[in-house]
């Protein structure tokens, strides 16, 4: 078993990036491997409550991460200092998502054996 | 002539937005759409320096894409002041009445 | 391209999944399951309503091994197995069922 951790930079919608790798990290945590998804930076904003995607004709990000946690698929991850310097806190956010320091998430990082991102 | 600056980079990955308000003159419009309607939310460094350019440039109108805000689950409550939300049809309406139109990519 | 049933009918793509989610009836599925080759029994319609429920809660069509996990989760590892699901959906359990359950195709189908 691989300890597997996908990489989330970038906003919501702008790109279909959230979702591509959402998809990738759930046939992972199918396949029986330990999967982590770390949200940093702009990536945070994917987690955010209350999207409508289908305003821009973008599909949901929200739903496929709630459906990772939820049947164990992958833990969850957001940076503090990411939320912090965009106004956000857990409460914003629509999916439970274990908050990491700065620090923290680094530790996370150099433990995977597989990093991916988009 | 006044100038509309369309942008469209998040303010937190990308120069783009404040490369824009450095260069806006008088009389100019912005407007934030796709990951730019981030910049809106108050609470932020970008929101911050939008209120400010704002304040400083007489007669700059700052607008922001609504079906991107409503994409992102950004609600008219977040938002700072300074900025006007306008829908996809106001959004023609603006850009065909100014000449120039500056992207920001 | 339209399933038809009666005066009833729904627009599919041209793999034939079904273009609007919400339009689903048991109608259709039966429609849609008798070009399958497939007639529909409880434990058919079991799966097929727990795929329209975990699509409205997640708005994803699940993968056969995402499939098989969330049956498992909800419904016990009797039914979340892939030889049951293959049993009642012998041309692939998430392709096939999510055909009939009226959602889109199941993305990273393997």
């Amino acid at each position: 078993m691989k300890n597997f951790v996908f990489v989330v930079r970038r906003a919501a919608h702008g790109t279909a990036h959230g979702r591509e790798l959402a998809e990738a990290a759930m046939l992972a945590g199918a396949m029986d491997q330990s999967v982590a998804v770390a949200f940093l930076d702009d990536g945070v904003f994917q987690l955010k409550s209350g999207q409508c995607p289908a305003a821009v004709g973008a599909v949901a990000v929200t739903g496929p991460l709630a459906a990772l946690a939820e049947d164990g698929l992958a833990r969850l991850y957001v940076e503090s200092e990411s939320l912090a310097e965009r106004n956000l806190s857990a409460e914003d956010l629509a999916v439970a998502t274990q908050v990491l320091t700065r620090a923290e998430m680094s530790d996370l990082l150099g433990r995977a054996d597989v990093i991916l991102t988009a | 002539m006044p100038v509309l600056h369309m942008v469209r980079a998040s303010p937190f990955a990308a120069p783009a937005l404040e490369a824009c308000l450095d260069r806006v003159r008088p009389g100019d419009a912005v407007l934030l759409m796709e990951d730019a309607v981030l910049a809106a939310r108050r609470g932020t460094a970008p929101a911050a320096r939008l209120v400010r350019t704002a304040a400083e440039v007489e007669g700059l109108r700052l607008h922001v894409l609504e079906p991107d805000l409503l994409a992102r689950g950004i609600a008219a409550a977040e938002l700072v002041e300074a900025v006007a939300v306008v829908d996809d049809g106001s959004f023609v309406d603006l850009a065909v009445g100014y000449p120039t139109i500056l992207p920001w990519i | 391209m339209r399933y038809a049933y009666g005066d009833k009918s729904w627009p599919h793509d041209e793999n034939g999944y079904l273009e609007h989610f919400e339009s689903w009836d048991e109608d259709l599925a039966a429609v849609i399951a008798a070009a399958e080759d497939i007639i529909l029994t409880p434990e058919h319609w079991e799966v097929l309503y727990f795929l329209r429920q975990y699509y409205a809660d997640f708005e994803i069509a699940p993968a056969i091994r995402v499939l098989t996990k969330a049956v498992a989760r909800r419904l016990g590892p009797e039914k979340g197995n892939e030889a049951h699901l293959r049993r009642l959906f012998p041309g692939g359990p998430a392709k096939q069922a999510c055909k009939i359950a009226g959602l889109p195709r199941p993305t990273g189908c393997v």
